[in-house]
């Protein structure tokens, strides 16, 4: 049986984000889960390009949520009812620009909704470069998964 | 732990049969990937090959804790 894995409203803004024109990357974790890493996450990490207010604030109001570009200590983010596991991301630790990481992305079909996300062996280079014990606990399940994709030679990702 | 002993296979359904073949399998091919790199965890390239069996969809699904705040279809 198929199971679709996002909220309505994550589809929504993901299909939004799409609509108009709004460049990210799905990296972190979930990236390296839908690469065919065996682990676990809370969270749905959207890397942005450019952060452009606007646009971001009209996915979120498509998707039934809100945009608060961030004051004080809180960052950029996205909210509201079925949008509390989005991250919004403005950089990520060890790898090179956004254009860059773009560029070499992997497409997947994710509930129907085209997405573009970072590869695993990038997701390694980030994790190596957090530091971060949680990251750190998490590359050698990332390696192995990174050699068992070679090995199977799975490049098909759709 | 690795065991040489087969399994008593014979008394198993079909369904069974195959998964057990295909597990043995898999470990096989695990065990011959992760001794090509050291310290690399046989059990982990193991799930990793279970989870390249799944479409995207699904192995983001087994990953992500969170349970959804909202029914998914709108």
């Amino acid at each position: 049986m198929f199971e679709l894995v996002l909220t309505s409203a994550e589809r929504a803004l993901l299909e939004a984000l799409n609509a108009l024109g709004v460049r990210y990357l799905i990296v972190g974790m979930g990236a390296a889960l839908l690469e065919g890493a065996p682990g676990t996450t809370q969270d749905l990490d959207l890397w942005f390009g450019l952060i452009d207010g606007e646009r971001l604030h009209e996915a979120a109001r498509r998707a039934g949520g809100l945009y608060t570009p961030g004051f004080g200590l809180q960052p950029p983010a996205l909210g509201g009812a079925g949008l509390d596991r989005v991250d919004v991301v403005l950089t990520v630790s060890g790898l090179e620009s956004f254009e860059s990481e773009f560029a070499r992305a992997r497409d997947y079909d994710l509930d129907g909704v085209p997405v573009r996300v970072l590869p695993l062996e990038r997701v390694i280079v980030s994790k190596r470069a957090a530091k971060r014990p949680k990251d750190a606990a998490q590359i050698p399940m990332l390696e192995a998964a990174l050699a068992a994709r070679k090995a199977r030679k799975e490049l098909d990702c759709t | 732990m690795a065991t040489s002993r087969q399994p008593d296979i014979e008394n198993l359904t079909d369904q069974q049969r195959d998964w057990v073949l295909h597990s043995e399998a898999l470990w096989r091919e695990a065990h011959a990937i992760a001794s090509a790199h050291v310290g690399m965890d046989p059990g982990d390239v193991y799930h990793a090959l279970r989870c390249l069996e799944l479409s995207p969809s699904q192995r983001l699904s087994r990953g992500l804790t969170r349970v959804r705040t909202r029914p998914h279809i709108g």
